[in-house]
């Protein structure tokens, strides 16, 4: 894929420094809160967007020194693509609707990060040091994990699953890098696990590419390996048109969203793809899920970024937790469009972990503060950071996939 | 870049810590230029240092002191008129951070800020508290302490007038540390904006950042509003609108009215739901009211001023269109309310065509027809389409400077990228100015603005002198945001 730069040139030369990206929007959090992690982390204005912008600037003017180069890196290195000045700067400053008409189907701010760093891979400054192993166990084992690809389906331990490849079914369960491997993390989560439990609690016909399953290329686009992503995307996009599935479910926001945003530039994807909250959600309409056990617990939700800012689906996974006998929702005033990042993804964790575990435990603060027993959330990964910042934090707060507790919820048959 | 930078900069990062000062090229290019980009040449800073107190301040003024280094203070450096870029290079204080809303003094009112404290943030701390400050319509994420320092327009009750500030603490260039009102005097209970002698708070109002750094604040509160209502009235025509206003200004039952014509209402539309062009263009009138009636104490005093307001709206012949605009604006009239009261995030709408031009100065509201033609005129004269890039906007700010009125007159669709355009800019302001100050419509400029200044200084005289003088007995070595005021 080729990246160019050039096309940044209008956007960034008005960039009015106004500054609504820095910030979220107070008229709905009720507070006033900045929600640019590694702006809030570094201070500094060059790590906000604005000052990203400038560096885009700068580098456009051809007016870089030889000393800038570990501060490009650094920069657009520690941001998650979380979306969060984006939404601001597309509702509220001028260059958000020039934006909207770039490459004429509208982009947003994390994909001038994201091309600065296809850049940078382009000049031969990155990949930065931490992100190397992961980008060769992408090309060696189809994960960024390092984990051999032929123990990808042991998630699944004694469960019988189809292989879509092999039957027919109905729906294919895109599993993800971090929920395969998830019961191999430090904090252990069993996403994958309840999803089956559920789909075949809904007999619903479904399978998995077992241990054929890629990765969806999410953490390759967000660290600048253009071309890698793009090997990724084409081979999932063939394989998924292959197979006369008529849905993709998803655990992963990451791999929602990059199936959803991101492969349309490489190629069409002919089965409809949904997260499983938007799954969950159509059953629940359908009056197919039926959650009879109480799972009584007061909790609140974790937007992840790449189901929310990325993806605008906000509704269904609150419209599952409260579905949910016994669950009682509290929102955290930071939620939403104004839903302050877990730190992990576009690569934090992997290069800045420091960085990803002081976002995530702000994140816990702010749930300590509601009265909660648990933060729930819809996403692997953002529940491998949460986890690891509540434990970090000492705090006594469970981490939940809501997958998980839609499982507790389900009467066994 | 400046002699001994190595030296420079690691007593800097000394100071304010190792990742709170660079000196790095980028780093630098990121305070190089802002929205006066066509007036004042982009000028990248030798040093930028992040500062979280008064003793970091002081130790780094008392650094670039020594070592004849400009200083510029900034605050969130929103402000679009050139004042935070460094013209002779020198250190960036960036005080963004330096954010606490502190000592609040429910029996006198008042409370302290710092510099970086914001509109919003503010607005949020005091929502629901039955106290309020003094809101402006500038965008949320501005310093409501630099806006107070260099005097604003407050929405909220243009009676509340444009002084808020009770008492400061200013590092001077020489390091030493003053206070003003009778929070300089020992023995005072607490920070009182009246004290013996000339009023010193004064002195360092409406500067922009030229004698010294305001470190903190006490400014005062009022009231919280119980009953508020806003309104936007529509017309076809100037007159009937500038009429009902000076109307609403005389018998003083609105808290507070601007009106707006088409061009700059346009940009208010938050993009999402913003329609196309052309049906905004149909859709919108020509002249706009937009206010807003608001009480703290009385609803029966509240709702005589409805009654007025409708009984002078029905009078004028305009169209009701408080909820289109309101929908628009905000998508539901609770968030318009919640934007025309307190600093709203639309007013960046501002900037919706790009850049924005503003030339801003008080004058007579009989004086509108003038100042409409020929800055109109003088647009055209440059290549600017009258309905499309020139606005005109006319806030009334009676009683507290006098009978006059705030004009805004703007060019909005300001292209930093055509060097075409700009030229014309540069040439469009020059004449603007030299025609207000010629033609006798202009009382005062509304900010020290660079361009506005640049003219003024000519013609000074001895009044001038007076003020080179005061700067040079504050700032000898001229370390305060050089070239920004008066030299
Ligand atoms: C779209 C738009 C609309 C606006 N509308 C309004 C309006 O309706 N009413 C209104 O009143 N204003 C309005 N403004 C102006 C706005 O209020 C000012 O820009 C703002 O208050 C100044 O804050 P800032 O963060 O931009 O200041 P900065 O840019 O950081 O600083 C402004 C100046 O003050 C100096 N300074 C800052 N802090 C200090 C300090 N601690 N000590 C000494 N000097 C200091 C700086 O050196 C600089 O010269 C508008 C601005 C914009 C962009
Ligand atoms: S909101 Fe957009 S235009 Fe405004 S400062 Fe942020 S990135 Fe720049
Ligand atoms: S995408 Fe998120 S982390 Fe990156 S600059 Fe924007 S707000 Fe900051």
């Amino acid at each position: 894929m080729e990246v160019k730069m050039d096309k940044w040139f209008d956007m960034v030369s008005n960039c009015c420094h106004c500054r609504p990206c820095a910030s979220g929007d107070w008229h709905a959090m009720g507070e006033w809160a900045e929600l640019c992690p590694k702006g809030l982390y570094f201070k500094m204005e060059s790590f906000y967007a604005p000052g990203a912008m400038e560096f885009v600037h700068a580098y456009l003017r051809g007016d870089i020194d030889p000393a800038d180069k570990d501060r490009y890196l650094e920069v657009f290195y520690t941001c998650t693509s979380c979306g969060a000045c984006t939404v601001q700067c597309e509702k509220y400053s001028g260059p958000g609707q020039k934006l909207k008409k770039v490459d004429g189907k509208g982009r947003h701010l994390y994909d001038i990060w994201e091309d600065m760093k296809a850049e940078m891979v382009r000049l031969g400054w990155a990949p930065i040091e931490e992100h190397k192993k992961l980008i060769q166990s992408i090309n060696e084992n189809d994960n960024p994990y390092a984990q051999s690809a032929a123990e990808r389906v042991k998630w699944c331990g004694k469960r019988k699953i189809k292989d879509a490849s092999k039957e027919n079914v109905d729906v294919l369960y895109f599993v993800g890098c971090t929920a395969s491997y998830g019961y191999r993390s430090r904090y252990p989560n069993e996403v994958a696990d309840a999803t089956a439990q559920i789909l075949d609690a809904l007999g619903v016909n479904w399978g998995t590419l077992g241990n054929d399953e890629m990765c969806c290329g999410s953490p390759s686009k967000r660290i600048g390996q253009y071309d890698q992503f793009e090997r990724l995307a084409k081979a999932n996009i063939e394989k998924f048109n292959s197979l006369g599935v008529k849905t993709i479910v998803t655990s992963c926001a990451g791999c929602y969203s990059a199936l959803k945003e991101l492969y349309p530039d490489v190629g069409e994807i002919k089965p409809k793809v949904m997260h499983i909250t938007e799954f969950l959600e159509r059953q629940l309409k359908k009056k197919a899920l039926k959650m009879d056990k109480e799972v009584k617990m007061k909790v609140t939700y974790h937007d992840p970024c790449h189901l929310g800012r990325h993806a605008h689906v906000y509704d269904a996974p609150r419209k599952v937790l409260e579905a949910i006998p016994g669950v009682e929702l509290v929102e955290f005033p930071q939620c939403r469009e104004n839903s302050w990042c877990c730190g992990a993804g576009a690569g934090v964790k992997a290069a800045y972990n420091d960085l990803a575990l002081w976002t995530s435990k702000r994140r816990i603060d702010q749930a300590e503060k509601l009265d909660v027993e648990a933060v729930t959330s819809a996403c692997p990964f953002c529940y491998r950071n949460l986890a690891e910042g509540a434990a970090d934090s000492g705090s006594k707060l469970k981490v939940f996939d809501i997958t998980e507790l839609v499982a507790k919820a389900i009467a066994k048959k | 870049m400046q002699p001994d930078s190595d030296h420079i900069i690691s007593i800097l990062k000394e100071v304010v810590g190792h990742g709170n000062a660079s000196a790095r090229n980028v780093d630098r290019a990121v305070y190089m230029k802002d929205q006066n980009w066509p007036f004042t040449a982009p000028q990248k800073p030798d040093y930028i240092v992040k500062v979280f107190n008064t003793a970091q301040i002081r130790s780094v003024i008392r650094l670039a002191y020594r070592h004849n280094i400009p200083v510029i203070p900034l605050a969130q450096g929103v402000n679009v008129r050139g004042l935070c870029i460094p013209t002779q290079g020198g250190i960036i204080m960036d005080m963004r951070h330096m954010n606490r809303i502190f000592n609040l003094n429910k029996e006198m009112m008042t409370v302290e800020i710092e510099p970086g404290v914001t509109g919003g943030e503010i607005a949020a701390y005091f929502a629901g508290s039955g106290l309020r400050p003094a809101h402006t319509s500038a965008p949320d994420t501005c310093s409501i302490f630099a806006n107070y320092l260099l005097r604003g327009l407050y929405h909220t009750q243009s009676s509340d007038g444009i002084d808020h500030i009770m008492s400061m603490e200013i590092v001077l260039p020489n390091g030493d540390i003053i206070q003003t009102g009778s929070a300089g005097v020992i023995g005072s209970a607490g920070p009182h904006g009246r004290s013996g002698g000339p009023d010193l708070t004064q002195l360092f109002m409406g500067v922009p950042g030229a004698f010294g750094v305001v470190t903190r604040m006490t400014v005062k509160l009022y009231p919280e509003f119980k009953w508020a209502k806003v309104f936007t009235y529509a017309y076809d025509e100037w007159e009937p609108a500038i009429e009902f206003m000076k109307d609403m200004e005389d018998k003083k039952y609105v808290a507070h009215v601007d009106l707006i014509d088409k061009v700059l209402l346009k940009t208010f539309m938050p993009i999402d739901i913003a329609l196309p062009e052309e049906t905004m263009d149909k859709l919108m009138p020509k002249i706009m009211l937009i206010g807003s009636v608001q009480d703290a104490f009385s609803e029966e005093r509240y709702n005589a001023n409805i009654k007025m307001l409708e009984g002078g709206f029905k009078k004028s012949g305009g169209k009701d269109f408080t909820t289109i605009v309101t929908q628009l604006m905000a998508g539901d009239p609770e968030g318009a309310r919640r934007e025309l009261l307190y600093g709203g995030r639309i007013t960046q709408g501002m900037c919706r065509y790009g850049y924005y031009h503003a030339l801003a100065f008080y004058g007579p509201l009989t004086k509108w027809k003038e100042i409409l033609s020929n800055t109109e005129r003088i647009a055209e004269e440059n290549g600017f389409d009258r309905e499309h890039d020139h606005s005109l906007l006319v806030i009334p700010t009676s009683p507290w400077t006098g009978q006059s009125c705030y004009y805004e007159v703007e060019i909005l669709t300001v292209d930093p990228t055509d060097d075409d355009q700009r030229v014309r800019l540069q040439k469009y302001a020059r004449e603007c100015i030299s025609w207000l100050l010629d033609s006798g419509v202009m009382y005062g400029w509304f900010r020290p603005y660079t361009d506005a200044m640049d003219a003024q200084l000519r013609r000074w005289g001895p009044t001038g002198e007076f003020m080179r003088n005061l700067k040079r007995m504050i700032d000898p070595k001229n370390i305060m945001n050089p070239g920004k005021f008066i030299f």
